[in-house]
């Protein structure tokens, strides 16, 4: 099943010798387990510009996270869960 | 070290947003050392981005994206490896551009499996597509497809666009091609030099499909990861496919072309047995040099020698031959054809007749036109008349044959205007915006206006009336349609065919240059612009249609027809006083480059007397020297009013002719060789690279030379460094001199024309209509206050054309009474005593065909007794007969000719053109009908002739402006400078020449002749609409009469409505 977050949760990414390690979210903490995918998504520059990297990210309990860091606030984001 | 070889710059027309300068720029800051430019389909960069990238140090790498239509959506990179691969990319390209539609080339597998010798393949869209659609299948089979062509050839393209499937499929490829034996390379399918890039590209993209950015939604792609990426970032992704970077640098160290063609430039020119193609030139030279010349001089011989000699080392003569050719052929068929340009100062170009100024006499100089060592091709460009320059691109044609001979092209770039409409559009502004802005601003001054509009420092202008009425969007966008109008600026748009330029070839055109379809029906159209070619070191023939040259054939013909003598103008002395006493006079309406408004100002000031004083006339004028302020040194020179000086004496024998100033390109070369010892040939590179430098590193790079060089010749430091100021000043403007003489002479021919055959001349001038600077209405006021009577059409007497008349025919006896008022401004001696009958073409709804319709039946069956007669004779349709009733063409039947007007209808009914037979002629008798009153005759004649054979139109206010204080243009001439005077004309030129600050000028005219206009900035805005909505004005101010020019600075514009409307020709 899939949870895309109306109003994304911010994250906190933490890392353990340059590799990202885990995500924190809320009170929650999450150990990343893989990155699957990094893509980048830059749009409507000339109105809202939307700047963002995101991460498809694998945790330990095998759950997949679609994650974005806002390439201008620097801000991380989970904007979609996949059980 | 990794080498991009996917990459589009903007000729991938609307699909690529950078520059090849700027993608030869981007490649370097990204430590490559080569660059592949692969455009869609088309090689439309290949010669620009030669040339930067050699400018550059960087390795130019040359191939293309084909898109094919079999199979559909398959598109692939194709890069040449050789001089076989550059063939097999123009055979491609060329055979998909002519397969298709223009702009909808048709590239078939079956095409590039047949020219795939010299290649390198790069697949591609239909793998890609595939593996993105989980059709594993389909890419295999597509690479087996390309594989089977290319074999070892063929690279799978690996390219990471940060979408989010991007690095598995290319690992899917990866794996793919390894099954297949197939190596991988990694590209980054480039549309931008750098990041910033993406935003023009979105708005190319939006402009190519017709939509807004907000309307763009998946056109669009995600991000802007498409610019030219170092080897680092790449392989951030993508390092875990090595071999795809090696394969990248293994590729490019395969690829090696220059795209010289220089070896294998000329066409091979057949001469007689006993001859090589030198011998027959050196034969013909002299041959030539005996007719021209009579006794050759020694001058002459040393000259003929000298540049024989050259042309015989750098292997011209068959160039020669070929120029020669075309000109023996112009000169059989009767076409005026002469060349101009620098070939001009040759005396091989003048004895062969190529040429039509003698450069022994004028002092021109050989190594401004032709050099040993010089890299590319001499260049001759062939002035021909208008009406058969058709007839010698067919004579060219037939003789090479289209395999060997195409036109060139003419790149179509964005202009302020079409990239400011075509911009606002794609980012949404609505459509009045657009028109307004458009229309109302200055076009030339967009990109400024938008800075202003964001600066919010609007005074009073266009400009605030535009901002006021943007909406919220619209001006939040500003910025970023400020930005995007900048940058697409000289953007390529699309391809047309030029003007004249011809393109022949030793090899078949297809396998040396990539042609495609024009416009035109049957006519292709080579890739490559004029300047390319010449990069190339191809053959290339400037054959331009000059209307001039058409004028002049006409009233030389008319000449011989009406008084029995050829006049042969190549022939005249260029030493008629009274030419020269018509030019100061400004008597110059319908002259060749001295006619137009400055010209006019600057003739009284020079007061040329003698032909190498219309020479730098002709060379001055132009905006180049006016905005590089070297008009005004020379001209006060002239007047005496400030010394003749040369900064060094070395100078003087150089410049002396020119008084002090450097006025020609040829000085350039002179000044580096007396100054600075440079060899000729060294000082034609100098001003070509000062000619093309963009900065001022590029000319700092070029002083050193020249000073280093005058100083070792004894000149001191500070000095050689003025001059080399002097002539870096100049090289941005100059004209050659001979490309000046040969104008000037046409120039006089024009004015022996005007000055001893004004009727002729009159009639040639409104015959090739459109030329030159002013509307027919002007020529005709001209011819009138010459003495000339503009005769209205007749059914009897006219012509298709217009044609003269002599005094002694009845229409002809004129009242002379009002020529008084002009003899203060034309001399006696030139008022003429024969007149032009208006044509029967110059009435509006007649076109050639029935013009001459009437002219044949009239030859056939004898004069028209009536208009019934003519109706019934000549099958016209309605419209046609009631203008020719109504500019008075059945005048001489004695009817009324509102009366007429009731009968058209019927008539037309009645006429041979009109089946249905069955309505009688006459019905209803029209009423009794008030004659038309002469205003309505004039108003007439505007309106349907543009033509007024009656009185100028100020004539109908005179009384009245009179009453007003109002001047005429002739009465102006007795009046102090620095007095108020009122003038009032209609306004038939208005010029806001960029060179000008603002300036605006304006030409009006009256019954009496024409009124300079000088409008300053603030007037001007102020003023504005006034005259954007009137075509007569009155206006006042203060007169200023200097050296001789008269013109009124307005302080005061008022509009006048007048009865008829005016066609005002504007100018930049």
């Amino acid at each position: 099943m899939t949870r895309l977050f109306a109003e994304p949760l911010p994250a906190r990414l933490e890392y353990h010798e340059g590799e990202l390690h885990s995500l924190r979210i809320g009170t929650a903490r999450l150990v990343v387990v893989e990155v699957v995918r990094r893509w980048r998504v830059e749009a409507e520059w000339w109105a809202d510009h939307v700047a963002r990297d995101y991460m498809t990210v694998r945790t330990a309990d095998g759950t997949l996270c679609d994650i974005y860091g806002d390439r201008r606030s620097g801000a991380w984001w989970l904007q979609r869960i996949m059980d | 070290m990794y080498v991009e070889l996917h990459c589009h710059s903007h000729y991938s027309f609307l699909d690529g947003a950078s520059g090849v300068e700027d993608l030869a720029d981007a490649a370097i800051g990204a430590g490559m050392d080569a660059l592949a430019l692969t455009d869609t389909n088309g090689l439309y960069g290949a010669v620009r981005f030669w040339n930067a990238a050699r400018e550059r140090g960087l390795r130019p790498i040359f191939g293309c994206e084909m898109r094919l239509v079999d199979p559909d959506g398959e598109s692939l990179v194709l890069l040449a490896q050789d001089r076989a691969g550059w063939t097999s990319l123009c055979r491609i390209v060329s055979a998909a551009q002519l397969a298709g539609e223009k702009s909808r080339p048709r590239a078939t597998l079956g095409l590039i499996a047949d020219n795939s010798e010299g290649l390198v393949a790069l697949c591609g869209g239909a793998a890609r597509r595939s593996v993105g659609a989980g059709d594993e299948d389909g890419a295999r089979e597509a690479i087996a497809r390309l594989a089977a062509i290319f074999g070892e050839r063929l690279y799978v393209e690996l390219v990471d666009d940060w979408t989010p499937s991007a690095l598995a499929a290319c690992d899917a490829l990866a794996a793919l091609a390894a099954e297949q034996g197939v190596g991988t390379v990694v590209t980054n399918d480039v549309r931008y030099a750098r990041p910033e890039g993406r935003r023009l590209h979105d708005v190319l993209r939006c402009i190519d499909a017709g939509v807004t950015l907000d309307e763009a939604g998946d056109l669009l792609p995600p991000n802007g990861e498409r610019w030219l990426k170092p080897e680092t970032l790449l392989r951030e992704r993508l390092g875990h496919h090595p071999e795809a970077f090696a394969n990248a640098r293994r590729i490019a160290d395969g690829c090696d072309l220059d795209l010289g063609f220089a070896s294998q430039r000329l066409p091979g020119f057949a001469v007689p047995a006993e001859h090589t193609a030198f011998s027959y030139l050196y034969a013909l030279c002299q041959e030539g040099a005996r007719a021209k010349y009579g006794r050759i001089t020694p001058a002459v011989s040393k000259q003929l020698a000298h540049e024989l000699d050259v042309i015989n080392r750098a292997g011209l003569s068959e160039f020669f031959l070929i120029n020669w050719d075309i000109v023996r052929f112009c000169r059989e068929k009767r076409i005026p054809a002469q060349g101009r340009g620098s070939a001009a100062d040759s005396i091989v170009a003048y004895v062969l007749d190529i040429t039509k100024v003698d450069p022994i006499a004028h002092d021109l100089l050989f190594e401004r036109f032709l050099t040993e060592d010089s890299r590319t091709m001499p260049d001759i460009d062939l002035d021909i008349a208008t009406n058969d320059r058709e007839d010698v691109i067919q004579f060219v044609y037939g003789k090479y044959g289209e395999r060997y001979a195409a036109m060139v092209c003419n790149v179509v770039t964005y202009r302020a205007r079409s990239a400011s409409r075509e911009v606002a559009k794609a980012l949404g502004f609505r459509d009045e915006t657009i028109d307004r802005m458009a229309k109302g601003i200055d076009v030339y001054r967009v990109a400024e206006l938008a800075a202003t509009f964001e600066s919010r420092e609007v005074a009073r202008t266009d400009a605030a009336d535009v901002l006021d009425q943007l909406d919220e969007r619209e001006r939040e966008r500003l910025p970023v349609f400020r930005e995007i109008v900048t940058a697409i600026a000289d953007f390529p748009r699309h391809l047309s065919i030029h003007n004249g330029g011809m393109l022949i070839t030793a090899l078949p055109l297809v396998d040396t240059v990539p042609i495609e379809r024009a416009t035109m029906p049957g006519r292709n159209v080579v890739q490559f612009d004029k300047r390319d070619v010449e990069d190339l070191g191809l053959i290339k023939m400037d054959l331009l249609g000059l209307r001039t040259l058409s004028l002049i054939k006409d009233a030389v013909a008319m000449i011989e027809a009406r008084h029995g003598a050829r006049l042969d103008l190549g022939t005249l002395p260029l030493d008629d006083p009274a030419v020269y006493d018509l030019l100061c006079e400004v008597d110059t309406i319908g002259l060749f480059q001295v006619e137009s408004r400055a010209q006019a100002q600057a003739l009284p000031r020079v007061r040329p007397r003698c032909f190498a004083d219309v020479v730098v006339e002709v060379a001055i004028i132009r905006p180049g020297p006016l905005q590089g302020n070297m008009v005004n040194p020379y001209i006060h020179r002239r007047q005496g009013r400030e010394p003749v000086t040369y900064a060094h004496p070395s100078l003087e024998p150089v410049l002396k002719e020119t008084l002090g100033v450097i006025l020609f390109q040829e000085q350039i070369l002179r000044v580096a060789m007396a100054v600075a010892g440079f060899s000729p040939s060294a000082a034609d590179r100098l001003r070509r690279a000062m000619s093309r430098a963009r900065s001022a590193e590029d000319m700092e790079r070029l002083r050193e030379p020249f000073v280093q060089g005058a100083l070792a010749g004894g000149v001191d430091a500070p000095t050689a460094n003025e001059i080399f100021r002097q002539i870096a000043a100049f090289a941005e403007f100059g004209f050659c001199k001979s490309h000046a003489a040969a104008f000037a002479l046409t120039a006089y021919h024009t004015a022996h024309l005007k000055l001893y055959y004004p009727a002729e001349f009159t009639v040639a001038l409104l015959n090739n209509q459109p030329m030159g600077f002013y509307s027919p209405a002007v020529i005709a006021g001209d011819a009138k206050r010459h003495g000339i009577r503009v005769l209205p059409v007749d059914v009897n007497v006219s012509a298709a054309k217009a044609a003269v008349e002599a005094e002694d025919s009845p229409d002809a006896l004129a009242d002379r009474a009002g020529l008084e008022d002009h003899s203060k401004t034309i001399s006696r001696h030139r008022i003429c005593r024969e007149h032009v009958r208006l044509g029967l073409e110059a009435v509006r709804g007649l076109g050639t065909a029935e013009a001459e319709a009437i002219v044949a039946e009239r030859a056939a069956g004898g004069p028209f007794v009536s208009f019934d007669d003519l109706a019934h004779r000549v099958g016209l349709k309605e419209e046609a007969l009631r203008n020719l009733a109504l500019v008075g063409g059945f005048d001489r039947f004695g009817e009324p000719r509102r009366a007429l007007l009731w009968r058209a209808r019927d008539a037309h009914r009645a006429s041979p053109a009109f089946t249905r037979r069955e309505l009688p002629l006459g019905g209803a008798a029209p009423p009794a009908l008030p004659v038309l009153s002469e205003r309505e005759r004039t108003a007439l004649d505007y309106r349907l002739t543009g033509i007024p054979t009656g009185p100028q139109v100020m004539g109908y206010y005179r009384e009245e402006l009179h009453r007003r204080g109002v001047l005429r243009a002739v009465d102006l001439a007795d009046r102090a400078h620095g007095s108020m005077a009122t003038v009032a004309g209609v306004v038939v030129v208005k010029q806001h020449p960029g060179t000008a600050k603002g300036h605006v000028f304006l030409l009006l005219e009256d019954e009496t002749g024409l009124v300079n206009i000088i409008i300053r900035p603030a007037t001007y805005q102020r003023c504005k609409r006034v005259l954007d909505a009137h075509s007569a004005v009155v206006i006042s101010g203060a007169l200023q009469t200097v050296d001789g020019v008269i013109s009124v600075l307005a302080r005061r514009i008022e509009g006048l409505d007048v009865f008829v409307r005016i066609v005002t020709r504007s100018w930049h």
